[in-house]
C-alpha cells in the first residue's frame, strides 16, 4: 500500500466531528492540511513550506498537493532528505521573522532532527534571554496500524512534550486539523502539528473560512457522569465508540479531547474527575512514561479526595511496533480495550 | 562568425582506475572552472561566439552562469543521455555550424569519442580524464585564448597545429572504429568495467603515439620503442607474460607494471596490422569490443585525424606576431 | 581475478532470484496480500548481484528500506522472506519486521532500514569490529543517492576514512530519491565527489551491467581487504516500479519515456544476451533456470501462506535480550 492510497481512498461516511452538523461542509482530515496552508499562505507571504517532497510531488500523504503550483517552489520548497537541516531551516528562518512551517514526513523522523528540535528550536528564545523569537511550525504524521512496522508508526509526543520550549498538538478530526493548525502558524513559539495518519481520510465538518482553536484548551466532546476519559489524537475516536458502547451498559462517559498536550489543559480534566470520581485514560504511545502518566499524576494531585478508583490507562504495550497486522491490531489501543478499561474502575 | 565549440565529458576521469591506481578524481566543480576560464580567454582573443555543447551534467552552462556573455554564448539544441555518442553528436554539430576551433575537455577516450564525430576537427583537447596521452596539461585561460586567436583568424590554423595520426580500425562485425593514441588487445572476453587494469592480460599494443613520459597502455610501447606525435610511423609490441624480456610501464596513474614482451616492430603509415582473436580490444585504454575465436581486427594508421591545436605554441606565435598589443583610446 | 563461466552464471542466478521474487511480490502487493509498504529494487538487480557476488560469505552488509535484493542476492531464503513480507511467524524477523527491515544476521546481513542513511554509520560499526578482530571480512553498506544528503551518511563517511576502515561504500544512484529528481536535491551530480570530500577514492560503474558492478567491486575489495581503508562505488542505476509499490502515483514526477528506454538496458537481458552470445547458454538453459526459481518463488509463497502468523505472547519477546519487557 502506499502512502497516496490512504489519503486518496476518502471515506465520505465516517463522520468524526467534534462539532458535527450535517448541513453542513464536510472536509477530509488531510484535504483541511492543504486548506488551511493554502489559505494562511494566501495571507500572509512570510509563511513558507518546506521539506521532502511537499512541493512537486504534494507530500507522500498528499496532504500539501496543489501547494507549489500555486506558491511557487521558493514558497513551497521541495528539500533534500536532511532532517536536521530541515529543522534548521525553520528556525534560522522563523529568528529572522518568517512563519516557516518544515515537514518531517513520518513522525519517527523526528529523532533524526532531535537536536534542532530539543536543544535549538526549543531553547533558543530561553537561552538568549528572551530575545528571539520562533514562529516555526513543524508538521508530521504519526500513529500506528498500517503495518508501518517500527520506523514509520511511532508516537513519539511524550519526548516532545518533556522539553520546555516546545507546544505539541494533536488534532482528532479534521475541523480541529483546520483551527489548530491556523493558531500553531500564527502563534509566536515553536510547536509540532502531528497528524494521525490514519485519519487522513475521514472527514467532517469544516468551516469554509481560517478560524484558531485555541492551543491548550481542551474540549468536552460528550458529557457524563461515572467517568472521565481522556483521549489523545485518533484516540478519541475509539473513545467515542467505547463510551458508546458504555452508555447502553448504564456507565456514562465523559469525553475529553485535550487537543494540544503541551499545554495541558489540566483543569478542565481535573473539574471532570472532580464530578465522576473516575478517570481513564488512552493514547496510541506506549504506556510507560507516556502523557497518560502525566496527566494521571496530575489528577492524583489536583483531585485525589474525589477518586473513587484508581487512575486507568489504556496504550501501548512496552515494545516497538509489530509489523505483522496479526500483532499490531492488539499493540494499537482500541474501543474494546477502552471498555474494559472503564468497567474495570467499578 | 567566428565560433569556438567547447564540450566537457562529464564522466571523464571517475573510473575504476582510482580504485587500483593512484588516478585522481576530475570533479564536476573543477571541470567548471576549466571550461569557464575556456570561455573567458576565447571571448577575450576575439571569439564571436562560443557555441557550448551541453552535456548531461549541464558543466558547459554551469560554467557561463553568471558571466552575463549574453549573444556571445550559444547553447547547442541536442539532448546529452549520459553515453559516450553525446561527444560523438556534439562533434558533428560543430561540424555542421562551422565553428573554426573545439576545445575539448577530457581524456584519451573522450577526445577519441570526439573525433569520431569529426575526424578532422580543428581540436584544443584539454585533460581531465585518467590517462592523458592525447590532450594537453595547460592553463585554460591560455587554450582558451589560443582557440580563440585561431577562431577569429588571429592565428592561421594550419600555423599553430598539426594533423593528427588514427588508427582506424576495422571491426570483424563490419563495424569501423578509431583510436588517437593506442589499440589494445587484452586477453579476455568482457568488457566488464571497461578499463584495462590487469598487466597479464595485455597480448598487444598498437600504438600510434608511444611517449615514454606518459601514462597508459601506450607506455609499454613507449619505454620498448618511442614514437611520438610528429613520428611518421606507428609501432606495434607482443605482450606475453612469460616472456623473456619485460618493460616497466606505467599502465594507470601510479601503477608500474613488469610487462613481458615478446616482439616490438615500427608500423608504417598505411600498412595494416591484424589483431587477432579472442580477446577484448581496448581504444585509447577502454575496452570495447569482443572477439571471439578466428575473429580478426584490421588496424591501419594514417595522418587524416583532428588539427590538433598546440596552445603554448599557438600563444608564442601569437605573441611575436604582436597580437596581444593593443592601442588604447586614451 | 579472473571471471570464469561459473562467475557468470551465478551472477546471472543471482540477479534472477531478486527478479523473481520481487515480481512476485509486486503482484501479492497488488492484490493487496502484502501489508505495509514494499519498496521494489526491480531493474537494479546487477547492483546487489555483482556486489554481492565479489564478498565473502561473511562479509557483512547493511540495506536500505529497498532491501530485498540486497538479501536475496546475498542468498537469502526465499520462504523465510515471503513469509516475513507476509508478517508470518515463519518469517526472517518473526514477522515483526516486515519488508523494510528484513535480515538475516547468518549471512551477515545487517538489516534492510526504515531510516535513510541509517545503515551507514552501521557499517562503519562492522569495519571497526573487523578492523579490532583483525578477521579479514570488510563490510559494506549500500544506500541510495538520496541517502547521501543526511548527516549520518557524511559522518559515516568521514570516520570510516578517518579511522581508515576496511569498509566499501555503494551508492546505488538511481537519480531519484522517492519522487524527487538527484538535480533538484544536491548540486553535484556524481555522489563518488563526496568520497574524495573525505579523503578515500570513489569510481562509477556502469549499475544496469552486472561484470561491470562484479569487476569494480572486486578491484575495491582487494585493496580494502588489504587494508587501504574506505572506498566508494558509485552504481548508475535505475528503479523501473514506483518508489513504493508497482503502480505509478500521482505526480509526474518522471516520464514514461524515461522508464522505457531505461527499461531497454535492463541489466538481466543485458547479460543475458552476453551468456548467450559467449556461448555460455543457451536460450533453453537460461530459462530452465528461471524456471527453477519461479518454482522456489511459487514454494515460498505456499510456505508463507500457510505459515501462522504470530501469537500474542510473541509481542513483548526479543525487546531485549535476556528478559522479558513488561
Ligand atoms: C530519515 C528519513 N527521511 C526520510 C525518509 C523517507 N524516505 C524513504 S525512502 C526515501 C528516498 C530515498 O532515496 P534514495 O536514498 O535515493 O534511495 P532510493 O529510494 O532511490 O533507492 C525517503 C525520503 C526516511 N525513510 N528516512
Ligand atoms: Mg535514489
Amino acid at each position: 500500500m502506499s502512502p497516496d492510497n490512504i489519503f486518496e481512498g476518502a471515506n465520505e461516511d465516517e463522520e468524526s466531528s467534534s462539532e458535527s452538523n450535517p448541513s453542513e461542509r464536510k472536509l477530509g482530515y488531510g484535504a483541511a492540511v492543504v486548506e488551511t496552508m493554502a489559505q494562511i499562505m494566501r495571507e500572509d507571504e512570510s509563511v513558507f513550506l518546506a521539506g521532502e517532497d511537499v512541493g512537486a510531488h504534494g507530500g507522500v500523504f498528499g496532504y500539501f498537493r496543489g501547494l507549489q503550483p500555486e506558491f511557487g517552489e521558493d514558497r513551497v520548497v521541495d528539500t533534500p532528505i536532511a532532517e536536521q537541516a530541515i529543522i534548521g531551516l525553520g528556525i534560522g528562518a522563523a529568528v529572522q521573522g518568517l512563519r516557516p512551517v518544515v515537514d518531517l514526513m513520518f513522525m519517527d523522523f523526528i529523532c533524526v532532527a532531535m537536536d534542532q528540535i530539543a536543544n535549538q528550536a526549543a531553547k533558543l528564545k530561553y537561552m538568549f534571554g528572551g530575545g528571539a523569537t520562533l514562529p516555526l511550525t513543524i508538521t508530521t504524521a504519526g500513529g500506528a496500524g498500517l503495518s508501518a512496522a517500527a520506523q514509520h508508526s511511532q508516537s513519539l509526543e511524550a519526548m516532545l512534550c518533556h522539553i520546555p520550549g516546545l507546544k505539541v498538538v494533536m488534532p482528532s478530526d479534521a475541523y480541529e486539523v483546520k483551527g489548530l493548525l491556523t493558531s500553531c502558524i500564527r502563534e509566536d513559539n515553536p510547536t509540532v502539528f502531528i497528524i494521525n495518519k490514519r485519519k487522513l481520510a475521514d472527514t467532517c465538518h469544516v468551516p469554509e473560512e481560517l478560524f484558531e482553536i485555541p492551543l491548550g484548551e481542551g474540549h468536552v466532546i460528550r458529557e457524563g457522569s461515572d467517568v472521565t476519559v481522556v483521549a489523545i489524537g485518533r484516540m478519541v475516536d475509539e473513545a467515542k465508540k467505547a463510551a458508546e458502547k458504555l452508555s447502553g451498559e448504564g456507565i456514562d462517559c465523559e469525553l475529553i479531547n485535550p487537543r494540544t498536550v503541551q499545554p495541558l489543559d489540566i483543569d478542565l480534566i481535573v473539574e471532570s474527575v472532580s464530578k465522576t470520581g473516575h478517570a481513564v485514560i488512552v493514547h496510541e504511545a506506549v504506556r510507560f512514561g507516556g502523557i497518560g502518566a502525566e496527566i494521571a499524576s496530575q489528577i492524583q494531585e489536583q483531585a485525589f479526595d474525589y477518586l473513587d478508583a484508581p487512575i486507568g490507562r489504556v496504550a501501548a504495550p512496552f515494545s516497538p511496533i509489530p509489523f505483522s497486522p496479526a500483532l499490531e491490531k492488539h499493540y494499537v489501543p482500541d474501543a474494546e480495550r477502552i471498555v474494559t478499561s472503564i468497567k474495570n474502575l467499578f | 562568425m567566428t565560433k569556438v565549440g567547447l564540450i566537457a565529458n562529464p564522466l571523464a576521469g571517475k573510473d575504476v582506475r582510482r580504485f587500483v591506481s593512484a588516478a585522481s578524481l576530475n570533479s564536476d566543480r573543477s571541470k567548471i572552472e576549466i571550461l569557464r576560464r575556456c570561455v573567458l580567454g576565447a571571448i577575450d582573443a576575439g571569439a564571436e561566439k562560443v557555441l557550448l555543447a551541453n552535456d548531461f551534467r549541464n558543466l558547459a552552462l554551469r560554467a557561463v552562469e553568471g558571466l552575463n556573455l549574453g549573444s556571445k554564448i550559444e547553447e547547442m539544441s541536442f539532448h546529452p543521455e549520459g553515453r559516450r555518442k553525446d561527444t560523438t553528436e556534439a562533434a558533428k554539430i560543430f561540424k555542421k555550424e562551422g565553428v573554426k576551433s573545439v576545445i575539448s575537455l577530457g581524456g584519451d577516450g573522450t577526445q577519441r569519442d570526439l573525433v569520431l564525430g569529426w575526424i578532422d576537427a580543428p581540436l584544443l583537447p584539454i585533460s581531465t580524464g585518467t590517462n592523458n596521452v592525447f590532450p594537453f596539461m595547460v592553463d585554460p585561460t591560455v587554450a582558451g585564448t589560443a582557440a580563440g586567436l585561431v577562431a577569429s583568424g588571429e592565428l592561421v590554423i594550419e600555423e599553430v597545429s598539426k594533423q593528427a595520426k588514427v588508427i582506424h580500425v576495422d571491426l570483424p562485425n563490419g563495424v569501423k572504429d578509431l583510436a588517437l593514441v593506442d589499440v589494445v588487445l587484452v586477453d579476455d572476453r568482457l568488457t566488464g568495467s571497461r578499463a584495462v587494469v590487469k598487466p597479464d592480460s595485455v597480448k598487444q599494443v598498437l600504438a600510434a603515439i608511444a611517449d615514454p613520459a606518459s601514462i597508459g597502455l601506450a607506455s609499454i610501447a613507449g619505454r620498448s620503442n618511442p614514437v611520438y606525435f610528429n613520428d611518421e610511423s606507428a609501432v606495434s609490441v607482443i605482450c606475453d607474460p612469460t616472456a623473456k624480456q619485460g618493460v616497466f610501464a606505467p599502465i594507470m596513474p601510479g601503477s608500474v607494471s613488469d610487462v613481458g614482451i615478446t616482439d616490438i616492430r615500427k608500423v608504417e603509415l598505411g600498412e595494416t596490422i591484424e589483431l587477432d582473436g579472442p580477446g577484448a580490444l581496448a581504444f585509447d585504454g577502454e575496452r570495447d569490443f569482443v572477439m571471439g575465436e578466428n575473429e580478426v581486427a584490421k588496424a591501419t594508421v594514417l595522418r587524416n585525424g583532428p588539427k590538433v591545436i598546440n596552445p603554448i605554441f599557438a600563444i608564442q606565435t601569437a605573441a611575436s606576431n604582436k597580437v596581444f598589443l593593443r592601442k588604447r583610446n586614451s | 581475478m579472473e571471471i570464469t563461466d561459473e562467475i557468470l552464471i551465478d551472477l546471472y542466478k543471482r540477479m534472477v532470484r531478486v527478479r523473481l521474487f520481487e515480481e512476485e511480490a509486486g503482484r501479492l502487493a497488488e492484490s493487496a496480500r502484502l501489508p505495509g509498504f514494499l519498496h521494489l529494487y526491480v531493474g537494479e538487480e546487477a547492483v546487489a548481484a555483482g556486489v554481492c557476488g565479489a564478498l565473502e560469505s561473511q562479509d557483512q552488509i547493511t540495506s536500505t528500506h529497498r532491501g530485498h535484493g540486497h538479501l536475496l542476492a546475498k542468498g537469502g531464503d526465499f520462504n523465510r522472506m515471503m513469509a516475513e513480507l507476509m508478517g508470518k511467524a515463519t518469517g526472517y524477523c518473526n514477522g515483526k519486521g516486515g519488508s523494510m527491515h528484513i535480515c538475516d544476521l547468518d549471512l551477515a546481513m545487517l538489516g534492510a532500514n526504515g531510516i535513510v542513511g541509517a545503515g551507514v554509520p552501521i557499517s562503519v560499526g562492522a569495519a571497526y569490529a573487523n578492523k579490532l578482530t583483525g578477521n579479514g571480512l570488510i563490510s559494506v553498506s549500500f544506500f541510495g543517492d538520496g541517502a547521501t544528503n543526511i548527516g549520518a551518511f557524511h559522518e559515516a563517511a568521514n570516520m570510516a576514512a578517518a579511522l581508515s576502515l576496511p569498509m566499501l561504500f555503494v551508492c546505488e544512484n538511481n537519480e531519484y530519491a522517492e519522487y524527487s529528481p538527484r538535480h533538484k536535491t544536491m548540486a553535484i551530480t556524481d555522489v563518488i565527489e563526496r568520497a574524495a570530500a573525505y579523503g578515500f577514492p570513489g569510481a562509477i560503474v556502469d549499475g544496469m551491467d552486472c561484470v561491470a558492478v562484479f569487476e569494480a567491486a572486486s578491484l575495491a575489495i582487494e585493496k580494502i581487504r588489504g587494508g587501504e581503508g574506505p572506498m566508494m562505488l558509485e552504481c548508475k542505476t535505475y528503479r523501473f516500479y514506483d518508489h513504493v509499490g508497482v503502480k505509478g502515483t500521482a505526480s509526474d514526477y518522471r516520464t514514461d519515456e524515461e522508464v522505457e528506454e531505461m527499461r531497454k538496458r535492463d541489466p538481466l537481458v543485458v547479460h543475458e544476451t552476453r551468456l548467450i552470445e559467449s556461448g555460455i547458454m543457451d536460450a533453453d538453459s537460461i530459462q530452465a533456470i528461471k524456471d527453477d526459481i519461479q518454482k522456489e518463488v511459487d514454494i515460498s509463497v505456499e510456505f508463507a501462506d500457510q505459515s501462522p502468523f504470530p501469537e500474542l505472547e510473541d509481542m513483548l519477546v526479543d525487546v531485549y535480550t535476556n528478559g522479558e519487557s513488561s
